[in-house]
């Protein structure tokens, strides 16, 4: 029972891992927080999906989807990041309003904020183990969460661009001095950010065949957490962070019943926090 | 005159939960979390007069009481972070407090119906200010007073050396604590105070409206109410009340805007923070000269 409930934990370990690994981006370059992120991604999936099924092309939807939200991205990193200056926490209010916005847009788009239908991919198909399955939609949230940890990291690790990133991570002021381009290494993680956003708010959708119009808020908590959780040490503490969340709310779920799932999620949420303050107290505070 | 006190009535009562946001920020955090204290103000003043037949001044001073408790304990926890962290915590503990009022179902009867707050479908009837016989008017009028005594004594106490060591502790945590400040209590002086204004809040909303429910107290009422301190003005109680007033009156009489209202909102946070992150009341530089 236990066991099965962690394997249905592993879609939102997935999830988890790509919304943590975009903050971890963002948060690592700009050192800034950007509340709207979850709200991005959601309106980009919703309005991505209207548009191609009213189309006639719901598969198109994630071809739609990723450029919407690369320039949503690109938006509040200039209007939020650029535009408003002074104490990083100003940005992060500003992004309040930006999803405040973007989520009435949705709600009055002719979807008027319902729940809207996205196709699912493989959404009657099990894996089965025995006594136990995985539904193969779920697998593949998590599978390519796990790619793009490896794409991510071999980019950090491997490449100029990822050298640039990285060090403006650790400190900006001395990166830009030894040469990567600040505004390019920030066009970079906000382009990738939004992009690893896009492709798991998709899959999420897709494995529950809709996108809510709440999934913003929702996903930006958990995205928040998981960069706590993560201590912003890489890439790969982010994935281990999320694997234990999306695991445990699960379990969690299971044994106290789903009518308490809400509140029990909230709770585990502030134990993970209350256990251990100061990650994000980086000393490199120099940011781009 | 009914449109006049009502707005200026939800003004008054806004303002507290603004304030409350205010008193965090001059504590050098920002809180996702103050209607959290709004709802348990709401709830617990409303269950006292509505099923338990206390008179509104007793039941504002008891929920005063039980923010004060719950706020002792999510501090406790809370103040140990600071900077994000602190306003992601304020955040997701403010969202549990109100899954729990969501799930409060309690009921008596009284004068020979059922009264009580009914989880999610919220708490009706809370007549108490229509049941002592208190016109439209007389009501506004009361939390107006309520909420003018309270920007008058936040004012005070900011200006105040308590205030003033709070704005050290604000701007430079170690560099208090080396003049010998002690910054855990007063942070959570200020925390504790920052509740209990929302508390009050919470009581006078729930027995202007008579009616709550758990969505009253959501992440965007907070949302909200931070932006309204944000647009007015982190130096200054006035500013709380001059976003909250800005809001209430040209937002709602803005038909123009329409169902938009919020895309206008969000944008005029941004707008508002990219040209004056001050604030329009924003302090001038401290002049104190032994701070």
């Amino acid at each position: 029972m236990l066991l099965q409930a962690a394997l249905d934990g592993l879609v939102f370990s997935g999830l988890y891992a790509m919304l943590g690994i975009a903050f971890y981006l963002t948060f690592g370059v700009m050192r800034r927080i950007d509340m709207s992120f979850g709200t991005v991604l959601m309106a980009s999936v919703y309005l991505a999906a209207m548009a191609a099924s009213s189309n006639g092309v719901p598969a198109a939807t994630l071809l739609l989807a990723l450029p919407l939200a690369v320039a949503l991205g690109l938006m509040v990193s200039l209007v939020a990041f650029r535009l408003v200056g002074g104490d990083p926490r100003f940005s992060m209010a500003s992004t309040l309003g930006i999803w405040m916005a973007l989520e009435e847009i949705v709600i009055q788009s002719p979807g008027r904020g319902q729940g809207q239908p996205v196709p699912g991919i493989f959404e009657d198909s099990m894996l089965e183990f025995g006594s136990l399955f995985v539904r193969v939609d779920h697998g593949l949230v998590l599978s390519v969460a796990l790619i793009v940890c490896c794409a991510l990291s071999l980019l950090l690790r491997k490449t100029r661009l990822g050298l640039a990133i990285r060090a403006t991570v650790h400190d900006a002021e001395i990166a830009a001095l030894m040469g990567a381009s600040p505004s390019a290494v920030v066009l970079a993680a906000t382009v990738l950010a939004a992009s690893v956003g896009c492709i798991a708010g998709y899959l999420f959708a897709a494995s529950q065949q809709y996108m809510d119009v709440h999934f913003g808020m929702w996903a930006t908590v958990k995205g928040l957490v998981i960069l706590v959780a993560g201590r912003m040490q890489s890439v790969w503490s982010v994935v281990g962070a999320a694997l234990l969340l999306g695991i445990a709310e699960r379990v969690a779920t299971e044994l106290v019943g789903a009518n308490w799932r809400e509140l029990v999620g909230l709770l585990i949420l502030m134990v993970l926090l209350g256990l251990m303050p100061r990650s994000l107290a980086v000393p490199a505070t120099r940011s781009t | 005159m009914s449109v006049l006190s009502s707005g200026a009535a939800m003004v008054a009562i806004y303002t507290m939960l603004a304030l409350s946001f205010l008193i965090v920020m001059r504590m050098g955090e920002i809180s996702f979390g103050q209607q959290a204290y709004f709802g348990i103000g709401a709830y617990v003043s409303a269950i006292l007069t509505t099923m338990f037949q206390w008179s509104f001044a007793a039941s504002a001073v008891a929920s005063i009481f039980a923010t004060v408790a719950v706020a002792s304990a999510l501090g406790a926890v809370a103040l140990r972070m600071s900077g994000f962290e602190f306003s992601l915590y304020s955040l997701i503990s403010a969202e549990f407090v109100r899954e729990v009022l969501g799930r409060l179902t309690w009921q008596v009867e009284v004068a020979g119906r059922m009264v009580g707050p009914e989880g999610t479908m919220g708490f009706a009837a809370i007549a108490s200010f229509n049941q002592a016989g208190l016109t439209e008017v007389i009501q506004a009028l009361l939390v107006v007073s309520i909420a003018i005594a309270t920007v008058i004594g936040v004012q005070r106490i900011s200006a105040s050396r308590h205030g003033r060591m709070l704005a050290t502790v604000a701007s430079d945590r170690e560099l208090a604590q080396a003049r010998g400040i002690s910054t855990d209590r007063l942070r959570m002086q200020a925390y504790l105070l920052a509740s209990s204004v929302a508390g009050l809040g919470g009581c006078m909303f729930a027995h202007y409206v008579t009616f709550i429910d758990p969505a009253n107290f959501g992440l965007m009422t907070g949302v909200h109410a931070l932006a309204y301190t944000l647009i007015g003005g982190v130096g200054s109680a006035l500013g709380a009340l001059a976003g909250t007033t800005l809001d209430v009156v040209f937002l709602e009489s803005f038909r123009v805007v329409g169902s938009y209202r919020m895309v206008a909102f969000g944008a005029l946070i941004v707008v508002a923070l990219a040209l004056m992150p001050r604030g329009i009341f924003a302090k001038r530089k401290p002049t104190h000269p032994n701070l």
